[in-house]
């Protein structure tokens, strides 16, 4: 089942324009809170109307601006998951499934399509529980399996593991993978957290202030994210203003230093980014290739790592952008203190050129 | 004084507008002011004596309070101002006559001024329906009883005209079963008796013959059966806290005298002879 | 004791309140669908007798239904009976009376009511119609409760307007409050306060209910709660 969205909505200052399409795999709409992602998923599950655009699931138009084709919600047979579940609170599971149940088959084997349902979702037991007495957990499954009876073309989920606590994260994820594996559609996966994403979707889409970026691959996306947002997005902590002195070499204006790349870098690149954990500190192993003389500002220990931060000499550090933060297993000179000098170096082949905007 | 809060001063500007509106009087002392309490069926009469008693008394201000004689009485008992009294029935003025028989002024008021009490005028009680609207061919009080009547409105046992209603059916015989047949609309006043029966709300109504006369909106077709009720004669009188027992005097004496009968003849009143 | 005005009172109240009751949740569910600048005044017309003397609705209510008005005329001619000085005038008086207390409340329960239960359930399919009758209105029951009862006691409790179009008839259209009013006007205090208790164990009894009503309804809605999944 395939889905192509291009739409267009305007909310005063805000505007929604969003382009993508989907077939038969997981595709992430990841962006920042108030992004949009929420609400292009309404705009395709149809409760929310576009000004423009064109919304087409599995070859059946569900809403055209210029045809004037909009479909009631009842009418499109997708499935979306609410980031609060919206189970019926008012009914037990066994209802709030054989109501989706009924409405879609004929009612003759309700018994068995509602018992085969409990069973995939290891629900048996639990058909006379009210929401309220189900964990975080069993309710996402309850609102999954009540999805799945609906019989959907595609599947939508609205940041699923959001509401969770940390520690049940894990194992829900577990179970939330698998069934989305089963599931022989399209998935679009909205979230804002990069790890869930690289961890369950095979694809994904940017969203950054209402605008899409271009589709690319979980790989692509974390190895060369296109754009600035896109690094941001990506987890990408370091980043400098450039300018383009040829194809492998330029000047990072917030940095100070000329730096040499090893990817190409494309002429509309305003910024380059690298993460923080591919900044090594300079000594004989790795040659001076980028070398960048700096002063440490400030020293912390995280629960695995230290960050180190540092500007370099001729940077203000005042400037968000001057800092680097470096991100190190452990430091080899325990007699690091801020204020002291200390040299980077940033191999060629971690800088990421990034254009400003969207494609 | 550096006002700060804008809002508040204006708020306190209102608050002292509203405090000076009861403080001061809202006319000027120059003249004098009659405060009449006479009973609603009164009302067309007492006006029309009122604009006449102006080319008397130029600087005599009459003012009316017409209602029923049972609410007037309460509102007298409260301390209401009040110069004359006049009621539609014996009753409400025995109340507050402390020489009337103790039993019907049982809380022993005495607000009646010594020597001014005396019968104004005489009413006679009759029956109405909608003017132009009698299909059932009402003619009779005793109809009240048969089918010819669904719903009759009677003045309520606090209206002097309710209580000749209650006295003229017990004469016939026929109150208890008149109020066993639950056709009884019972009324405050009777200017509200008039207006169900002109708005065709009720089949007929029991009223006075001056009001019967004075409303456009029903038809008379019958009399109360002779000797049925007491004769009705309106009290009127001044009380003891009346602001101006002199003015008061004065158009008590207009009201005995020949123009204010004539009014009243032209009403419909008979005026009782000296 | 004559028994009448409280059966009557009763009678026209609970009348009246089945009617508030469909004629309000239809009202509060429906202008959540008008246009932004209708909404307003449409809000402010089903609104207005709440905020009207109620003589003042009485008075227009006389002016339709009384026999020479052009609704109550009609009904006169052709059904051959009279909308005023009937025991169900009253219920004219009080359904216009104690309608917005219905409305308002049932428009608050739905205006709080978690709008993705109603989204989500049109995605999965099911109809507007199952929706609002199996999962908005036994969500706002509480909401909807109140206003009922509101109504209700409202209603129990009219006087201005049902005076006007029922007058008071003894046997026949007479209520508690108009009784009460009749008796202090003949001075009949002890048959007054007789019905003022009554009146008022009525009230206590009704007020009762409610809270009982409302603690067992009291239901924490939908968010997930948090605590070990023994099940996995």
């Amino acid at each position: 089942m395939s889905v192509y969205v291009k739409i267009k909505k305007s909310f005063g200052n805000f505007v929604l324009d969003t382009e993508f399409e989907a077939e038969n795999e997981i595709l992430a709409l990841l962006g920042a809170s108030g992004s949009g992602k929420s609400m292009t998923l309404k705009c395709i599950a149809g409760i929310v109307k576009p000004d423009m655009g064109r919304i087409v699931v599995d070859g059946v138009t569900l809403f055209d601006s210029e045809k004037k084709i909009n479909l009631s919600p009842q009418e499109r047979h997708v499935g979306l998951l609410f980031q609060n579940y919206a189970l019926f609170p008012n009914m037990t599971v066994k209802q709030n499934l054989c109501a989706v149940i009924k409405s879609c088959g004929r009612g003759k084997d309700t018994k068995e399509k509602l018992d085969t349902l409990l069973e995939s979702f290891y629900l048996t037991g639990l058909e006379n529980h009210y929401p309220v007495q189900l964990s975080g957990g069993q309710q996402q499954r309850v609102a999954l399996a009540r999805m799945m009876a609906s019989d959907p073309k595609i599947i939508m989920l609205d940041e699923p593991l959001s509401a969770l606590d940390s520690y049940l994260r894990w194992q829900v994820e577990k179970e939330l993978t698998e069934i989305l594996e089963k599931y022989k559609g399209t998935t679009l996966y909205v979230s804002h957290n990069r790890d869930e994403v690289y961890r369950i979707c095979r694809k994904v889409c940017v969203i950054n202030d209402g605008r899409s970026e271009k589709v690319s691959s979980v790989d692509e996306f974390f190895n060369a994210p296109p754009t600035l947002a896109s690094a941001l997005l990506s987890g990408c902590k370091n980043y400098s203003k450039i300018k383009k002195l040829s194809n492998d070499t330029v000047y990072a204006v917030d940095w100070k230093t000329n730096l040499k790349c090893s990817a190409h870098v494309p002429g509309d690149a305003g910024y380059i980014g690298v993460r923080a954990h591919r900044i090594l500190p300079l000594s004989n192993k790795h040659g001076d290739l980028n070398k960048i003389s700096c002063r440490v500002l400030e020293i912390r220990h995280d629960l695995f790592s230290v960050i180190v931060t540092v500007v370099p000499e001729d940077a203000d550090p005042r400037k968000e952008f001057s800092r680097i933060r470096m991100e190190l297993p452990s430091l080899e000179d325990d007699s690091l203190r801020p204020g002291d000098s200390m040299a980077i170096s940033i191999p060629p082949e971690m800088i990421m050129p990034l254009r400003n905007r969207i494609i | 004084m550096i006002v700060r809060n804008h809002f508040k001063f204006t708020l306190f500007s209102l608050f002292l507008l509203t405090l000076s509106l009861f403080a001061f009087p809202l006319h000027a002392n120059a003249e004098t002011t009659l405060t009449v309490f006479a009973a609603a069926s009164m009302t067309e009469s007492m006006n029309m004596i009122a604009g006449s008693y102006k080319k008397s008394a130029p600087d005599v201000k009459i003012v009316y309070n017409f209602d029923s004689s049972g609410t007037l009485k309460t509102q007298i008992e409260q301390g209401a101002e009040c110069d004359i009294f006049i009621s539609a029935g014996q009753k409400q003025m025995n109340q507050i006559d402390i020489k009337a028989d103790p039993k019907v002024n049982t809380k022993k008021l005495d607000l009646v001024l010594e020597g001014t009490r005396f019968n104004i005028v005489s009413n006679k009680v009759v029956m109405v329906v909608p003017k132009g609207h009698n299909p059932k061919g009402i003619s009779d009080f005793r109809d009240a009883v048969t089918e010819k009547v669904f719903i009759i409105a009677l003045g309520n046992s606090d209206v002097p005209v309710g209580q000749y209603s209650e006295e003229i059916y017990k004469n016939l015989g026929l109150w208890d079963k008149l109020k066993s047949m639950n056709k009884i609309s019972y009324a405050s006043n009777v200017k509200e008796v008039l207006s169900q029966v002109a708005a065709g709300a009720v089949d007929c109504g029991i009223v006075y013959s001056t009001d019967a006369a004075t409303s456009k909106g029903v038809d008379v077709v019958a009399e109360a059966p002779k000797g049925s009720h007491k004769p009705i004669t309106y009290p009127a009188a001044i009380l003891k806290k009346a602001k101006n027992p002199e003015a008061a005097a004065a158009f008590v004496d207009f009201l005995k005298g020949p123009e204010s009968s004539k009014i009243f003849n032209k009403i419909g009143f008979a005026v009782p002879a000296k | 004791m004559d028994w009448f005005p409280l059966y009557n009172s009763l009678r026209v109240a609970l009348i009246s309140t089945f009617f508030t009751f469909f004629l309000g949740i239809f009202a509060a569910h429906y202008i959540a669908k008008t246009p932004r600048f209708l909404k307003g005044l449409i809000d402010g017309v089903l609104t207005l007798p709440l905020v009207l003397p109620p003589t003042v609705i009485g008075f227009f209510l006389l002016k339709m239904i009384g026999p020479l008005g052009p609704l109550g005329s009609r009904v006169l001619e052709v059904f051959g009976f009279k909308l005023t000085m009937t025991w169900y005038s009253a219920i004219f008086a009080t359904t216009i009376i104690s309608f917005p207390l219905m409305y308002r409340t049932a428009r608050g329960a739905f205006e709080s009511f978690d709008s993705t239960l109603l989204y989500s359930g049109q995605t999965l399919g099911l109809s507007d119609t199952f929706l609002f009758w199996r999962v908005i209105m036994p969500n706002c029951k509480q909401g909807i409760l109140a206003g009922a009862v509101l109504s209700f006691a409202r209603a129990l409790g009219e006087f201005g307007a049902t005076t006007m179009v029922a007058g008071y008839i003894p046997g026949r259209t007479a209520i508690i409050s108009t009784t009460v009013y009749q008796l202090w006007r003949e001075g009949n205090d002890a048959l007054a306060y007789k019905w003022v208790f009554i009146n008022l164990v009525i009230s206590f009894i009704v007020l009762t209910a409610v809270n009982m009503l409302e603690n067992r309804y009291k239901q924490p809605v939908g968010a997930a709660k948090n605590h070990f999944d023994h099940e996995d």
